[in-house]
């Protein structure tokens, strides 16, 4: 203590770089986030709430693999949907045809569906734009199309069972258990599992981010021509890209129907892959806060809007044949005002208006300084 | 095997059916040069660029007939990442950053085919960086918000991220202020003076003439013109039509 005092306290020591600081910011932020979604089980009690929650960790999960490729490497991608599909077949006939264990099943939808966005890729790594857009469509309705006819995996159209996802011998869905006494409500197991792969995903995505291939994708969205001269492959780069984000949507998609239970090929429609696109504009394009902020951000919402809807007068809860504004139908309308607003106010999203406050801070400290 | 660090035979490229861009030109880099290629707009300097990095499949060309060998390597129909792994680089026309990344990302992304090891990594770019000071205090920042002088010293920054053994310098005068041209040109001779060959395409043929040691003259897709850039600098003709007034305002830039 007396020797730190009597050392003269150069600038150097006393303030570190702004580097520095802006890193401990981040460790900072991604560890009160970290504990936060730990405790959120806790705090909060209520069964809906903690049910929309799942779902955004899982969207979540989704929407990071489509950062990888619309983010990261700007091709835009409408096939979402269909790798999300997938990779829950995958999961589902695995789980159940084959009684395989939750960590067998989750990596292999994985792989099938990161495989089958890189044989997709080649084709779709030709064009860009609009072009590519509708080409990334067309997986969908194709992906349509073989789970209304392949019946036998898919059920038909009266859906099938998905695979469950089994610690320790116990159903998730019906909780965990100890000896007699319920450790975690399904709700809370669920979450801590959803939240465990989200983890390992968004590390991932971070490492990616951060590494040579990652600044390849990087260099081919920012300008394609200018990657291909200083030695970037651009179309590996992209096909890699595809493969990657398609391999984090099958594990969406897995988690999705296993959370579920149940479902059916309808539910593997455009407007998914047009949701998770949403997410990933009003999370922040490029950014991995961006697309787990997107997700809470879309899930989270309309609900909101929702509940708060019942305090508001004229609005009736339900619908009525003699028409007038109802929770649902002003729930819509505000989801969208608030999406336009986002947009106008902060192009660059969530994550950007997030960093704001610690943006214009650091900015004034610049200016004490000098 | 040869002294040559780039040579391009006999090349003639197309744009479509009907338009000859190039018609059976040939030139040569030899290892440690700096060689300077002028011409006026239209002449076929960006075509010839463009074979020689790759891209000219990107614009719709095609090259008929013709090599164009790296270090006595044909490169002719290699992808562009291909040719930077046999030692050819490029600092493209207008720059081209990558302007979302940060400096120091753009460095690392021009390092992409040598898969340096970390440390060798870093050494790579303070020799690099030793050629551009100013660099050093911007790594943070993103390169879209550089001046234009910076960027320019970023993109060849880049391209010698590859430790290539030739380096394209296209128009790298290009919308520079005078006094920032005086830089680039130090910066070029700085770089050569290490061993890189460079071919230099400039509208500034003052500058160009004054640093390179041979000069070709590109017109209609033809070498019209080519000696030392000595003789060149006394030629008349060349100095009435291209060192008459300094600096080009910028004309066009396709060529």
């Amino acid at each position: 203590m007396t020797t730190t005092v009597s050392a003269p306290a150069t600038p150097q020591t006393a303030a570190p770089a702004p580097g520095v600081r802006r890193k401990r910011l981040v460790v900072l932020g991604v560890a009160a986030w970290i504990v936060g979604m730990v405790l959120v089980p806790w705090v909060v009690q209520s069964d809906l709430w903690m049910g929309i929650g799942i779902f955004a960790l899982i969207a979540a999960i989704g929407a990071l693999g489509l950062q990888v490729i619309m983010g990261f490497t700007g091709q835009i991608s409408m096939g979402h949907a269909a790798f999300m599909a997938i990779g829950a077949y995958t999961s589902a006939w695995l789980g159940v045809e084959k009684e395989q264990p939750f960590w067998i099943w989750l990596p292999a939808a994985a792989i099938v569906s990161g495989v089958a966005g890189a044989i997709f890729a080649p084709a779709a790594v030709r064009i860009r734009g609009l072009y590519l857009a509708v080409a990334t469509l067309g997986l969908v309705f194709i992906g349509a199309y073989v789970w209304e006819t392949w019946t036998t995996l898919s059920g038909g159209d009266g859906g099938r069972v998905a695979a469950p996802v089994v610690i320790n011998g116990q159903d998730l869905l019906n909780g965990y258990w100890s000896g007699d006494t319920q450790v975690l409500t399904l709700f809370q197991a669920w979450w801590y599992f959803a939240l465990a792969v989200l983890l390992v995903v968004t590390v991932l995505a971070w490492n990616i981010k951060r590494s040579r291939l990652g600044r390849a994708m990087m260099a081919v969205r920012d300008k394609d021509l200018a990657a291909g001269v200083v030695g970037i492959p651009v179309t590996r780069t992209k096909v890699v890209a595809f493969g990657i984000s398609s391999a984090f949507a099958g594990v969406s998609g897995a988690l999705l129907t296993a959370y579920m239970g149940y479902f059916t090929p309808s539910q593997w429609g455009l407007m998914l892959s047009v949701d998770m696109i949403a997410m990933v504009v009003i999370g922040g394009l490029g950014t991995i806060s961006g697309a787990i902020l997107g997700a809470f951000f879309f899930k989270v919402m309309p609900e909101l809007i929702n509940w708060l809807a019942q305090y508001l007068p004229f609005i009736s809860q339900d619908a009525k044949v003699d028409g007038g504004v109802t929770a649902p139908l002003l729930s819509q309308f505000l989801y969208g005002l608030v999406i336009v607003l986002v947009l106008i106010f902060e192009p660059r999203g969530l994550s950007q208006l997030c960093r704001r406050p610690f943006t214009r801070l650091r900015a004034g400290r610049q200016e004490e300084t000098r | 095997m040869s002294d040559s660090a780039l040579t391009v035979t006999d090349l003639s490229v197309r744009y479509g059916a009907a338009a000859t861009a190039l018609d059976g030109v040939t030139i040569d880099v030899p290892r440690g040069e700096i060689v300077a290629l002028l011409g006026p707009n239209g002449a076929g300097k960006s075509t010839l660029m463009r074979s020689v990095s790759g891209l000219l499949s990107v614009h719709g060309g095609t090259v008929t007939n013709g090599t164009v060998e790296v270090l006595g390597v044909d490169v002719t129909r290699m992808r562009p990442s291909a040719r930077v792994r046999n030692g050819l680089a490029q600092a493209l026309e207008g720059r081209q950053v990558f302007p979302d990344l940060t400096v120091g990302e753009n460095l690392a992304a021009g390092a992409y085919v040598r898969r340096y090891k970390k440390a060798e990594a870093k050494e790579v770019r303070e020799r690099v960086l030793s050629h551009f000071p100013k660099l050093h205090d911007l790594m943070d920042r993103q390169a879209g918000y550089l001046s234009g002088g910076e960027q320019q010293m970023l993109a060849i920054g880049r391209a010698m991220m590859s430790q290539p053994s030739v380096l394209l310098l296209d128009e790298p005068s290009l919308g520079l202020a005078p006094k920032i041209v005086e830089t680039v040109r130090d910066v070029i001779l700085d770089i050569n003076s290490e061993g890189t060959s460079i071919l230099l395409v400039e509208q500034n043929a003052a500058m160009a003439l004054s640093i390179a040691q041979h000069g070709y003259i590109l017109e209609g897709g033809r070498v019209v013109k080519d000696g030392p850039a000595a003789d060149l600098r006394n030629d008349d003709e060349i100095v009435s039509l291209y060192l008459g007034v300094t600096p080009t305002e910028g004309a066009g830039q396709h060529g």
